[in-house]
């Protein structure tokens, strides 16, 4: 079972990237969608059951490029233990905790797209919208086939410019 | 650290879902000077951009002020505009809600209890340190979450900010035997929660009793969805009269309000309050469960507040499984709620306390004015209070260690700060 998370909150503007793949992708694969808040323990539920789990999320970087998209090995990178915005706890709880308790998918991606405005409000900057349709694309292509889990391999680990 | 003459613990800003807060503590020599708990509050943007939406919006729109306990926001926010309409739901809708009801309070406890209450008390940073050691009960507590989100998504559409409430019920009432799957998760649930209140008697509580007076719903079953507010002296008032007996005052130090009665006197509300007015209307099952854990009559060591939650959790699974059993699907989804002029009011009681709304509604059926209370705002002053006077009595710890401890005692509020266990970085300035 695959399953694609987006992990955000639409009502804040770029936080709502990882969401709005979600949204891109639904009627377009065979693969589980959900959206959560980021919350550890609504993370882990989700992806327990995974062969894997793709949690795509947004992240804030200094100085920014709104739009540019990291693709992390969840095995390998140092990932956020403090939120971005408004979640909770960062990603790198959710692993860990996912971890601890023996509740992880076979394998986790992360799909990081930089945002810009974190402020209050519906609507995505133009840079981050079009990085959502580009990871949705290259997802959906990746996802199309029922049960098909293979991602393109030069995205499988390190960074790549979405 | 007693031969300094003037400490000063300031813990900077906190990343939280619902806003902002900081932690302000000065101490001269034996004398702890001042204490602040900063919180800053969303629901005031939420009071302004409410008005001139129309009356059927509220459910919506402040289930979003937070995500761990949207279907309060839900249902006090309900109950208001209905009570300005002249409607009143009851009967298998009210039933209905009070299911969904307890599907957050399993949920927000769970989530209280094990990933940022526990780790305190068995001296571990956080939740994930934890989990290493005593893997089964952090299970236990994933396991208690998650039957709280499955009936939050059962009955709400979805587990954050739920879709399928409505004013005057729901959009969709589900089948009978659309239930049998979530008893069976609930009966689980349960177990899980009696192993919880089991577990949380064996932690050591400081000893600590606060002096306030409790606040909390009071009806002919342990308050949820519905009652009339009863203090602990005596005082007991309909949500209509909220407004009279309480208030809410600006502070210098924050942007949050701090509420008080109006006859002056500072109160709690949360867990504590419920379970001390309330004690005998637990089903035998929690009442039995608490009295296991050795909590009395009444709890005044918010410390124990754990325990509280531990129970309640009993009682909130007991619940939704007697509701369950008795459902009978209602003739329709939801009652018409036709706009008129008017106010109304409502008060539920999220995990964390009551929650109060008001909306005064135009005859064209927009919200004029809103008023929304959340529980943090009415237990900040008896916070500080406690903490005021929590750190006089342990002045002899050194920054690192009373810091924590602080930190431990703010969390025994759930105040609605779904804060990481890291949440007070501590800054030490000495003169």
């Amino acid at each position: 079972m695959t399953i694609v998370i987006g992990v955000g909150n639409d009502l804040r503007r770029d936080d709502g990237a990882g969401p709005a793949v979600v949204e891109a992708l639904r009627g377009r694969v065979g693969a589980g969608l959900a959206v959560t808040d980021g919350e550890p323990a609504r993370l882990v539920a989700l992806w327990a059951d995974a062969d894997l789990a793709i949690v795509v999320d947004a992240v804030r970087a200094d100085p920014p490029t709104p739009g540019r998209v990291r693709e992390l090995d969840a095995e390998t990178a140092a990932l956020p233990t403090r939120p971005v915005t408004d979640h909770a706890l960062g990603l790198g709880d959710a692993v860990a905790l996912g971890r601890a308790v023996g509740q992880m998918p076979a394998r986790l991606r992360v799909i990081a797209i930089e945002g810009d405005d974190f402020g209050f409000g519906e609507g995505l900057t133009p840079s981050v919208a079009a990085a959502v349709g580009a990871v949705a694309d290259r997802l959906a292509g990746a996802l199309a086939s029922p049960g098909g889990t293979a991602l393109p391999a030069d995205d499988r680990t390190g960074r790549g410019d979405g | 650290m007693t031969h300094r003459n003037e400490r000063t613990l300031t813990v900077g800003a906190l990343a939280r879902v619902e806003g902002e807060g900081a932690l302000y503590v000065r101490v001269r020599g034996p004398d702890v000077e001042e204490v602040r708990l900063d919180i800053y509050e969303p629901p005031r943007f939420f009071e302004a951009f409410l008005r001139g939406r129309a009356h059927t919006e509220p459910p919506d729109i402040t289930a979003r002020i937070c995500g761990i306990c949207p279907v309060a926001y839900q249902m006090s926010a309900c109950q208001a505009v209905e009570a300005a309409c002249g409607v009143t739901v009851d009967g298998a809708l009210g039933e209905l809600r009070r299911l969904l009801y307890c599907g957050e309070w399993i949920e927000s406890h769970a989530l209280h209890i094990y990933l940022l209450h526990a780790p305190d008390f068995l001296g571990y940073p956080g939740a994930v340190e934890l989990a290493r050691d005593h893997r089964a009960a952090v299970e236990r507590g994933l396991r208690l979450k998650k039957a709280g989100n499955a009936l939050m998504e059962f009955l709400g559409g979805r587990a954050i900010h739920p879709v399928n409430v409505r004013v005057g019920g729901f959009y969709r009432t589900p089948a009978p035997a659309e239930l049998a799957p979530l008893a069976e998760t609930l009966r689980e649930a349960r177990a899980d929660a009696l192993a919880t209140v089991e577990w949380a008697a064996g932690f050591e509580f400081p000893d600590f009793d606060h002096g306030h007076e409790f606040l909390a719903l009071s009806a002919d079953r342990y308050p949820l969805e519905r009652g009339v507010v009863r203090g602990g002296t005596g005082r007991v008032f309909p949500a209509a009269e909220f407004e009279r007996h309480v208030v809410e005052e600006q502070v210098p130090h924050s942007t949050a309000l701090h509420a008080r009665f109006t006859d002056g006197g500072r109160y709690l509300t949360g867990p504590l309050a419920r379970y001390s007015l309330n004690r005998d209307r637990l089903s035998p099952l929690a009442l039995e469960a608490a009295d296991r854990a050795g909590l009395g009559a009444e709890c005044r060591n918010p410390f124990r507040s754990i325990l509280v939650r531990a129970v309640e959790v009993v009682y909130a699974a007991d619940e939704a499984l007697r509701l369950i059993a008795g459902y009978e699907p209602p003739a329709r989804p939801a009652v018409p709620v036709p706009p008129r002029e008017g106010t109304g009011h409502g008060v539920t009681e999220a995990p964390r306390g009551l929650l109060y709304h008001r909306y005064d509604l135009g005859p064209d059926g927009l919200i004029r004015a809103a008023r929304i209370v959340p529980p943090t705002s009415q237990n900040q002053a008896a916070i500080e209070d406690d903490l005021r006077r929590f750190v006089a009595a342990r002045l002899h710890l050194d920054d690192e260690a009373l810091t924590r401890r602080c930190e431990q005692a703010i969390r025994n509020y759930d105040p609605c700060i779904s804060c990481s266990t890291h949440f007070l970085d501590l800054t030490v300035e000495r003169s």
